[in-house]
């Protein structure tokens, strides 16, 4: 539910883009920000393409989102729920930090500068995803292969 | 084994001792090693002991 939420809110946002109102220029200028940009330092350009006033909350807001329905997702109890697919569910946990950090090792070597920017953003999320997919489809094996077993 | 002398199917003794049918398809296939608690449960429901259901392999 949340998740679907939150795909909806990233259609609109791709969507309207450009016609946000949720700017985070108040906040900006609360924390000083603003003195960070258009002097031409390192972080000009970095803050002002990336998290400049062209971003907004809604944003933050799917970031959220994303996060606590990848949560439910991955570990509420299931219809059925027992300690087999307890165990699943660790190890499924181990094996995506495997994945994960074998990813981000491969994106260390093969990407630089400000393309690296998306892999850490992409990192925020990558755990916990590719945590679901491992026990989702764990768990549609098991149950895909229960059916060679000899019927009682 | 012990399921096909009392002549149950999984699903009936996975509903009889509250798991799921997959972990006992698991747990005969000796994909899974289950809990105390779940082996002392089936040793109940076929009246036997732990050890006359489960026993040490090489290499455990």
């Amino acid at each position: 539910m949340i998740f679907s939420i939150t795909i909806v809110l990233i259609f609109l946002h791709t969507i309207f883009q450009s016609h946000c109102d949720f700017s985070l220029n108040s906040i900006r200028e609360l924390f000083g920000m603003e003195c960070l940009e258009g002097n031409g330092d390192l972080y000009s350009g970095f803050l002002s393409s990336s998290f400049g006033p062209n971003d907004d909350l809604l944003l933050t807001f799917i970031g959220i989102l994303l996060i606590v329905a990848g949560i439910f997702i991955g570990f509420s109890r299931n219809k059925e729920d027992d300690e087999f697919i307890e165990q699943l569910r660790y190890e499924s946990l181990i094996l995506s930090l495997y994945i994960n950090s074998g990813i981000m090792l491969l994106s260390l070597i093969f990407v630089w500068g400000l393309p690296f920017l998306w892999v850490m953003m992409i990192n925020i999320f990558s755990i916990l995803y590719v945590f679901i997919i491992c026990f989702y489809l764990r768990l549609y094996l098991n149950k895909h292969s229960m059916r060679y077993e000899k019927q009682d | 084994m012990a399921r096909a002398e009392v002549n149950i199917t999984q699903g009936e003794l996975a509903e009889k001792i509250g798991v799921t049918r997959q972990a006992v398809n698991s747990i005969e296939l000796g994909k899974y090693v289950p809990s105390t608690l779940l082996a002392l449960k089936m040793a109940q429901y076929f009246g036997k002991t732990v050890e006359e259901l489960f026993m040490l392999e090489e290499g455990d």
